[in-house]
């Protein structure tokens, strides 16, 4: 799924859960915790940018795609670091942040056509691919962006 | 302990060496991805609707443990992409609850790759329905 697209899944998301006056004032918060996790992406652009631009028309994503904080032993990080900073920082920022990035990780794993989660102790791709593999999955990238912008519009 | 041993030292060669790993690849079934989906669905839906509608959540949750219990019948080896999800629906349900979660969260991430490439049967903490039976005592 779109970086774009995560924004606004976990600005809407959140604006739901903690009220519409703390996702406002936390609009910083909400947009880098759901947007930063795509970061280890850039490395593999860098690297492959004409495989990468072929698997923009075809739809396919590759598992080498998503690199390292997408991967299993990261989250675990994370978690346990969020859980230090709860007892230090606000907890409704710590439950805003934990809660986005991992709304991210979800509908990576919904949406996503090859994912290596469990990289480097299982090699296994993971695919659960509610929008199938190719047209699908490219369409509702497409069309996520505006019906979710609606949506908050709504809100 | 001689296994422990060789087990430690097969995980680190696969951490060092992926290569041979390369070509191995599996795509999950039907079963495992409607499984795996309805994890995740239910798991964003008990943590919107929480604080909201808290019907709503508790009916998500008992759904949630009722996939749990239907990927426990039917996926009877070790499936990876019903273990993943799992774990991504709890730490999206428990990222919006208070301090004890996360640490039970981390451990059930830790025991996930331990049951994935080293012991194959670790058992790991069915922290749904901790919660559900957790609210179900609150609520008396």
């Amino acid at each position: 799924m779109n970086t774009v697209s995560h924004a606004l899944i976990g600005y809407a998301a959140s604006s739901i859960i903690f009220g519409p006056e703390i996702a406002r004032d936390n609009i910083m918060p909400i947009i880098l915790a759901s947007t930063a996790m795509d970061v280890d992406h850039i490395f593999y652009f860098i690297k492959h940018i004409k495989p990468v631009i072929k698997q923009a028309k075809t739809g396919h994503t590759t598992p080498n795609l998503q690199g390292i904080f997408h991967r299993v032993h990261s989250q675990l990080i994370f978690m346990l670091l969020m859980m230090v900073l709860s007892f230090f920082i606000d907890t409704t920022l710590v439950r805003i942040i934990c809660f986005n990035v991992f709304l991210h990780m979800g509908m990576d794993a919904l949406i996503d056509c090859y994912y290596h989660a469990f990289k480097p102790f299982s090699p296994n791709l993971l695919s659960i691919r509610i929008f199938g593999d190719k047209k699908m999955r490219i369409i509702a990238d497409i069309i996520s962006v505006p019906v979710l912008t609606f949506i908050l519009w709504v809100i | 302990m001689g296994h422990l041993m060789q087990k430690s030292a097969h995980m680190l060669a696969i951490a060092v060496d992926l290569k041979k790993h390369k070509e191995r690849a599996i795509r999950a079934g039907a079963i495992p991805r409607m499984l795996s989906a309805a994890t995740i669905i239910f798991g964003i839906i008990f943590a919107v609707t929480i604080k909201s509608y808290f019907a709503a959540s508790i009916q998500a949750l008992i759904m949630l443990n009722i996939a749990d219990f239907a990927g426990f019948i039917l996926l009877k080896n070790n499936n990876q992409t019903k273990l993943y999800a799992d774990r991504i629906a709890e730490a999206i349900m428990f990222s919006v609850m208070p301090f004890p979660w996360y640490g039970l969260v981390a451990i059930n991430f830790m025991l996930t790759i331990m049951k994935v490439e080293a012991f194959k049967k670790t058992p790991i903490i069915p922290l749904k329905l901790v919660f559900l039976i957790y609210i179900i005592f609150t609520l008396i």
